[in-house]
């Protein structure tokens, strides 16, 4: 197998982390495993795991970080920041991690499906308010019911300050540049790995006895 | 159940700091609007009882912290509408509450960022001044219901009008509510405090193996990994509280509530029969407070919510 | 006047051995201890490192040359409650059964080891919720019960509170490691079929035959050594489950488990903040006591003037060097109340 060369890592990941402001200072790290052992993604698929991913970017394997389906998976659960000894907040450090990967064309397919709720939320200034008439037939009838208004309202003076948000923070541009930055394809090689026992149907305990 | 809430790590002194408000800043959640319009129903109905009076803003925008963290908008724009949409309790007066522990979450570490770093403070002031708005000053307290409604847990447990005898219920506290452990006020590594509302409704609080996972479709993950993590973290929550006796359970997020409820239809015709009630803890307790049932939207819950809540009703 | 009378706060094994040495040179010693009996954490613990002497009978050992030395006084379930530089001396107000007393020392050696982290810090860990989850200070409490106990299956997990800097202490203990190992080795002993596992960041077993001892615990008891730390425990079908990531394999698992033991961090003691401020000393960021530089003091265990410390109230430390500190205390105090008299005369 082909070695890793260190002259290929690089400290740019690192340091634009840390001139996000949005995650905490990860050389903390002291790779004890307990975000991963409390991990519900990892539990499921094991090659998701958060300490060799805070590892991978500590180290400078950029490549990897970028090019990875796993940085992908992550629950955001925050599970890994409540129980971390070092205090870490891996959550927005995931956050960050995927920001990067899309600034490098990368992860787009697991965007692309929340592009249509921004344009949406654009318009509405709420998420999720479905299209389709005879759903949103069925939110009118229960909310009436309730002595809720049909549908949730937000003012007009409130969409376009919304809106206007999009403007003054680049969002609108932000978005534009998404959509046209083309995905870049991933070539995904996998290391060769633990073979993992498949069979759910052998618990621990019947293995045991 | 009882020995762990014997030895409950309830926090009194974050307790006792948390206040009885007659007035609060009531934020608004889209996927409760949506979802579940019921929770939002019961919310203002245990206000009523226990005298708060909730204030909304039809200004209110969506919180963007889902948007966000679905990677699918800068986070200046998050930070922004955060900073404008606590402009509005501020200018009220008021402090807000929440029922969403994904608004919860998101307002509370947006918040917190907006406090501590001056960029994106800016970013927070820029937008607001050129809406006109006043600058968010950064100390409008954010409180999640349930911690109110603990609060006052004597004077819940007077209003009982339907007591929840022999019901088993479990909890889901959610993670964006827990992950904020240094102003949560349990332990967010296993917390007690649901079970205690529980049994002041009389009913019982059964613990099963998997309490305190997480749903699974927090930042979007049910519409990208749906197959390949979603539903088996779920099926695995779901059945560990099957097995456990669990008859209903709570949750205090609408996002968490769809999970949890919607995706049983998925699993059982997978061949994983489970049928459990989800509601939300506020619907839980303005039935038990003698809410008219109609009024409190179960019709919207895709696993039935009567069958185990209609003996109740006299 | 000069009163050549030395003071010695806390009865631990440390301040034991700095009575019992400057005793042994003719001084007049007072020892206090606000517990009821002589000997600290020691007097309940085990088998020690490095020769698994026992604690009691170590305690046992050093109470009776105490006992058999009339230099020295001892007061136990007395506490100090001020200790103040006056005029060259030490003016020390303690209440003894109810009563206030004071006296002027010559010099003091300050030996209040530590306190025991508060396993229920840890939620995740269910400490003093689920049956079956212990610590270690526990085990050595009720050793002989727990021994006894059969269990198929037990977990240690170290570093509880000890490199934390969320819920804990961000220092290493220094300890658990090797006191760790003796207990999985005591309980293979006691249930050889049983299945140990040990859950470990960093084996620190930097002490005379400490890694032949924890190797010969994997390598002759089998116990398993997994690096990582425990993520979360959970009550399940009266056994507990244990979450974790093998972080060599970098593959997450989950075993079951009858018996949980938390190595729990050694945190400093409240009485040593109040005592060592009223003289003049410094604590670290931690609540140890702050050492001088080691260039200007005469002797290493030096606080202030007259003043010495020992044992784990400066930093977490093992049963041996306790001692040497408390020997290296009566030294500094010996050498002290010498040089003072030759400036005095």
């Amino acid at each position: 197998m082909k070695r890793e060369q260190a002259s290929n890592w690089s400290l740019e990941f690192e340091n634009a982390i840390a001139t996000s402001g949005l995650a905490d200072d990860i050389s903390r790290c002291i790779s004890c495993g307990k975000c991963t052992g409390v991990c519900p993604v990892a539990a499921i698929s094991p090659s998701y795991n958060p300490r060799q991913i805070i590892r991978e970017v500590l180290l400078g394997n950029y490549e990897r970080i970028v090019k990875s389906e796993e940085i992908w998976r992550c629950f955001w659960c925050a599970n890994c920041a409540a129980t971390c000894p070092s205090e870490i907040k891996y959550p927005l450090l995931m956050l960050y991690i995927r920001y990067f990967s899309m600034s490098h064309g990368a992860g787009k397919k697991h965007v692309d499906p929340f592009i249509r709720f921004v344009t949406k939320a654009r318009k509405e200034a709420v998420t999720f308010q479905p299209g389709k008439p005879a759903r949103l037939d069925e939110i009118r009838a229960l909310r009436s019911s309730l002595g809720l208004a049909p549908l949730r309202i937000v003012s007009d003076k409130g969409i376009k300050e919304y809106q206007k948000l999009f403007e003054i923070t680049g969002t609108d541009e932000w978005l534009k540049n998404y959509q046209e930055t083309p995905e870049v394809p991933i070539d995904l090689s996998y290391l060769e790995g633990r073979i993992l026992v498949q069979d759910d149907s052998i618990s621990g305990s019947e293995r045991e006895a | 159940m009882e020995e762990y809430q014997r030895l409950s790590l309830i926090d009194p002194q974050r307790v006792a700091k948390l206040p009885t408000p007659e007035k609060l800043f009531l934020f608004l959640s889209c996927t409760g609007s949506i979802e579940y319009p019921g929770t939002e129903r019961a919310v203002r109905i245990v206000g009523e009882k226990l005298g708060i009076e909730f204030i909304e803003s039809v200004d209110q925008t969506c919180c963007t912290g889902y948007m966000l963290t679905c990677n699918a908008v800068n986070p200046q724009l998050a930070l922004a509408s955060t900073s404008r949409n606590l402009s509005i309790p501020q200018e009220m007066g008021l402090d807000v509450g929440v029922f969403c522990n994904g608004c919860y979450g998101y307002l509370r570490e947006l918040a917190h960022l907006l406090h501590s770093n001056p960029a994106f403070k800016e970013v927070g002031d820029k937008a607001n001044e050129a809406l006109g708005r006043v600058k968010y000053h950064g100390h409008t307290k954010i409180y999640h219901v349930q911690e109110l409604w603990y609060r006052q847990l004597e004077k819940l447990t007077s209003l009982v009008k339907r007591p929840l005898t022999g019901l088993k219920i479990a909890a889901h506290y959610g993670c964006h509510y827990l992950a904020n452990k240094d102003v949560a006020i349990d332990d967010a590594q296993y917390p007690t405090f649901h079970e205690e509302i529980y049994k002041a409704l009389g009913a019982t609080s059964v613990v099963y193996k998997e309490r305190r996972a997480c749903c699974g479709y927090s930042v979007g993950r049910g519409f990208t990994h749906r197959e390949e993590t979603v539903l088996p973290h779920i099926t695995n929550k779901m059945l560990s509280a099957a097995a456990a006796g669990v008859q209903l359970m709570t949750t205090t997020c609408p996002g968490c509530n769809t999970a949890l409820d919607r995706e049983q239809k998925t699993i059982t015709s997978r061949g994983k029969h489970v049928s459990i009630p989800v509601i939300d803890l506020s619907q839980l307790i303005a039935f038990a407070l003698g809410a008219p049932v109609e009024q409190l939207g179960f019709k919207a819950n895709t696993t039935p919510v009567l069958p185990v809540l209609e003996r109740f009703v006299i | 006047m000069l009163n050549e009378g030395v003071l010695v706060v806390g009865g631990g094994v440390a301040g034991m051995q700095a009575a019992i040495d400057i005793a042994a040179s003719g001084k007049e010693v007072v020892l206090i201890d606000k517990d009821k009996n002589l000997g600290g954490h020691v007097k309940e613990y085990g088998a020690l490192f490095p020769d698994l002497t026992e604690g009691a009978s170590l305690v046992e050992q050093k109470v009776r040359i105490i006992k058999n030395n009339p230099k020295i006084k001892v007061l136990v379930g007395t506490e100090v409650n001020k200790l103040q530089q006056v005029e060259g001396a030490l003016k020390a107000s303690f209440i003894n059964t109810g009563n206030p007393q004071e006296q002027i020392f010559s010099a003091a050696v300050i030996s209040t080891g530590f306190d025991n982290f508060d396993g229920k810090k840890y939620g995740e860990y269910g400490y003093g919720r689920f049956p079956g989850v212990i610590t270690g200070i526990d085990f050595e409490h009720q050793e002989e019960a727990i021994l006894k106990r059969p269990v198929k299956t037990a977990v240690f997990i170290k570093c509880v509170g000890s490199r934390d800097r969320s819920k804990g202490m961000p220092y290493c203990s220094k300890i658990c490691c090797m006191y760790t190992a003796k207990q999985a080795l005591e309980l293979k002993k006691a249930q050889p079929n049983a299945q140990v596992y040990v859950f470990y960041m960093d084996i620190r077993s930097n002490f005379k035959n400490g890694e032949e001892f924890v190797r010969g615990v994997m390598e002759n008891q089998h116990v398993k050594y997994i690096r990582g730390r425990v993520g979360k425990v959970i009550p399940t079908n009266g056994r507990l489950l244990i979450r974790a990531e093998d972080t060599l394999m970098g593959v997450p698992i989950e075993l079951e488990a009858d018996l949980v033991v938390l190595a729990t961090a050694m945190v400093p003691s409240q009485a040593t903040q109040s005592l060592v401020t009223q003289v003049g000393g410094k604590l670290d960021n931690n609540g140890f006591i702050l050492p001088i530089p080691m260039a200007e003091s005469e002797n290493p265990m030096s606080l202030t003037k007259g003043v010495f410390y020992a044992g784990a109230c400066g930093f977490p430390c093992d049963v041996k060097d306790a001692m040497n500190q408390g020997s290296a205390a009566a030294a500094g105090v010996l050498s002290y109340l010498q040089s003072n008299r030759g400036a005095a005369k």
